[in-house]
């Protein structure tokens, strides 16, 4: 799957991302000058060692954290040093985000999880809402779980969530620090697919962090990165 | 914002301790001041009522005229020098009473008034005799500008009305001349000693007036103390007796006749309260601002217990205002029912005060705890708690909506 789709845009590129963390002793060069460029239509692997600024990078293109040096462009507009109240809105509407540890709200159910995105957007009616909401469930196999709390929930079937979660918005960028981390093949593959059946539905770009080799070969591209720096293919 | 109101909702009931603990703090800090000021103004609110009650909101008294008085004295190197002064020389009590009376009628403020003719005798009975100060009155007009009807123990006021020769005696003196009603008393004046019977015996609260004063209708009285014609001043009611400075020092000018409200001529009494408010204002002042430190912490921990959340929140678009929304929901909400409790506990502690059982008798005499019950003292800690929990709420949550969502997040993984 190499050549994009003739009309394939750049949704987002990344200049030079440096960014230090800590300070004193444990300060650390996180990132020393990352560049990047997501297409519409396309999906991403990022994989490297532990510590390396994977993480790092993701906060930075999710708009989470914000970059020493180096510029941001969502959809040409430069983004990295606008302000929160834009960046906040960018977040709502383009990008959907997985973090590493599987991040949801506990006192809430998985349902009410996955529509927490769509009631602040507000674009759709309450039962549009909850009739997407089950049907990403479905999408990553929580038909049975839909109205349990999501702290009874094992680790895997929470990180489905947290991906459904992503999906909420129809975000045309979605970011996920390793959403299969916790799951059994079956289920890392089914999580992976969707994923990026999600990026080559509409003009929509997936960027996944991730140590599986075999998912990272099924990526239209694979990003190796080392010491805060991609390495040169 | 219903999205907002359930995420507060959720979010309170899921840290039930830290709710708790906020709870209690609005709920004491209420409670406390409400009872501090009902138990603080109580006796001064008695004092006053029973001062209204007793001498009316002011007194018109001596004539004065105005009037330029030069003196010549001798400067130090022996030259004279004219100094001029302005004085005032007083006449004693109201030479005529009925004209001054209806000039005081005509000031729109004015409730009542009563002309009063004011001397010392001597009241005696059986074996003992005791100083007194006798007050003659016309009963219709006194009733309008005290609450003698009120302040009357046993006895009645019908009988005092129809027969000039009864009076009203306060219930210290009629204790101490072995008194009762129908019993009968001795007035003595410059000579002049006339023979009285009981008609009732009343009771201001007031020690000063309870032991001294007797009542006497205004013509007898004249009778009594050899004064034809002056009287020794107007009692006076206001619709508002609070406004009684102001009203005064209209009058004084006016009438040109000296006018006292009663916030002068119970300066002393006023000034030992206001002292007493001050100090319990200090003491309340350090217990409101130990509660509301508490409060401060307490909410600011239940934020930093929610950094997590509130990053998450964040990243899925939920804006700074958004996050301080819900924090101050929430503290709105611990508020709402911490105000109720808090009330109900005032009014519960407030109550039991009043019935503890304390034996005074000084200035005033009382034989239960003396508290004000006031909707104000409620309002005032309704205002004084919602500006502490927004305050309390609004600046941990702002604080922790400003930090970047990531930074957050790699402090938690
Ligand atoms: N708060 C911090 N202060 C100082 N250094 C930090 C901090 N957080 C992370 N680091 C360092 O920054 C570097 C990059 O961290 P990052 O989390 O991006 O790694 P990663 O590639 O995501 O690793 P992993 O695969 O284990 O998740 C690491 O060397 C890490 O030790
Ligand atoms: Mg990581």
């Amino acid at each position: 799957m190499t050549g994009a789709l003739p009309q394939s845009i750049e949704l987002l590129r990344a200049e030079n991302l440096r960014r230090t963390l800590g300070a004193d002793e444990s300060k650390t060069k996180a990132l020393r000058g990352v560049s990047l460029a997501l297409q519409s239509g396309r999906s991403y692997a990022v994989t490297g060692p532990s510590g390396c600024g994977k993480s790092t990078l993701l906060y930075l293109l999710g708009l989470l954290d914000r970059p020493d040096e180096g510029e941001i462009f969502l959809s040409g507009k430069s983004v990295a040093r606008a302000d929160d109240t834009h960046r906040t809105r960018l977040r709502m509407e383009k990008i959907g985000f997985v973090f590493q540890f599987h991040f949801l709200l506990p006192e809430f159910t998985a349902l009410e999880n996955v529509m927490l995105p769509m009631r602040r957007l507000g674009k759709l009616a309450p039962d549009e809402m909850r009739e997407r909401a089950e049907t990403l469930l479905k999408n990553v196999g929580l038909a049975e779980r839909m109205n349990r709390s999501t702290g009874h929930l094992s680790g895997g079937e929470q990180q489905r969530v947290a991906v459904a979660r992503a999906l909420a918005n129809e975000p045309s960028i979605i970011l996920a620090d390793e959403p299969t981390g916790n799951l059994d093949e079956r289920n890392s593959k089914m999580v992976f697919e969707l994923l990026a059946s999600f990026a080559h539905d509409a003009p929509r770009a997936v960027l996944v962090v991730t140590h599986n080799p075999d998912l990272a070969a099924r990526c239209d591209e694979v990003l190796r990165m080392k010491d805060g720096l991609f390495a040169t293919a | 914002m219903g999205l907002i109101l359930q995420i507060a909702w959720r979010f309170l009931l899921a840290k039930k301790r830290a709710m708790l603990m906020s709870l209690a703090g609005i709920v004491f800090g209420v409670a406390f001041f409400i009872v501090a000021q009902a138990q603080t103004s109580g006796f001064e609110s008695f004092f006053i009522r029973a001062v209204w009650g007793t001498n009316g909101a002011l007194k018109v008294q001596d004539k004065f005229q105005n009037n330029i008085v030069t003196s010549m004295a001798a400067g130090e190197n022996g030259d004279f020098r004219v100094k001029l002064s302005e004085g005032r020389t007083y006449v004693e009590g109201i030479a005529h009473p009925a004209e001054v009376l209806r000039a005081v009628r005509s000031f729109s403020e004015v409730r009542g008034s009563s002309e009063v003719l004011r001397g010392r005798a001597v009241a005696k009975s059986g074996f003992r005799e005791d100083e007194c100060e006798v007050n003659g009155i016309r009963l219709a007009d006194h009733l309008a500008v005290s609450d003698l009807a009120a302040q009357v123990r046993a006895g009645s006021l019908a009988d005092f009305a129809r027969n000039p020769q009864t009076v009203l005696i306060g219930a210290k003196l009629a204790e101490r001349l072995s008194l009762d009603i129908g019993s009968g008393l001795i007035l003595k004046q410059g000579g002049e000693s006339r023979r009285y019977r009981v008609a009732a015996i009343f009771e201001t609260g007031v020690e000063e007036f309870d032991k001294r004063r007797v009542y006497l209708d205004l013509r007898e009285a004249r009778g009594l103390l050899h004064e034809p014609e002056k009287s020794s001043f107007i009692q006076v009611s206001l619709d508002d007796n609070n406004r009684a400075d102001v009203v005064a020092a209209h009058m004084q000018e006016v009438l040109q006749h000296d006018v006292r409200p009663w916030q002068k001529s119970e300066k002393t009494w006023l000034q030992v309260f206001a002292t007493l408010r001050i100090s319990s204002a200090i003491t309340m002042g350090v217990i409101i601002s130990v509660a509301a430190l508490g409060m401060f912490n307490t909410l600011a921990i239940i934020v930093m217990e929610r950094r997590r959340e509130i990053a998450i929140l964040r990243s899925m678009g939920y804006t700074r205002s958004d996050i301080v929304a819900i924090f101050v929901a929430q503290g709105m909400m611990v508020l709402a029912a911490g105000l109720v409790l808090g009330c109900l506990a005032a009014v519960a502690i407030t109550y039991g005060i009043e019935r503890l059982p304390i034996h005074i008798r000084g200035i005033f005499s009382a034989d239960h705890f003396v508290v004000k019950w006031s909707l104000w003292h409620y309002v005032f800690a309704a205002v004084l708690s919602t500006v502490v929990v927004l305050i309390a709420s609004y600046l941990p949550a702002r604080r922790a909506a400003k930090v970047e969502p990531g930074e957050i997040i790699r402090g938690a993984s």
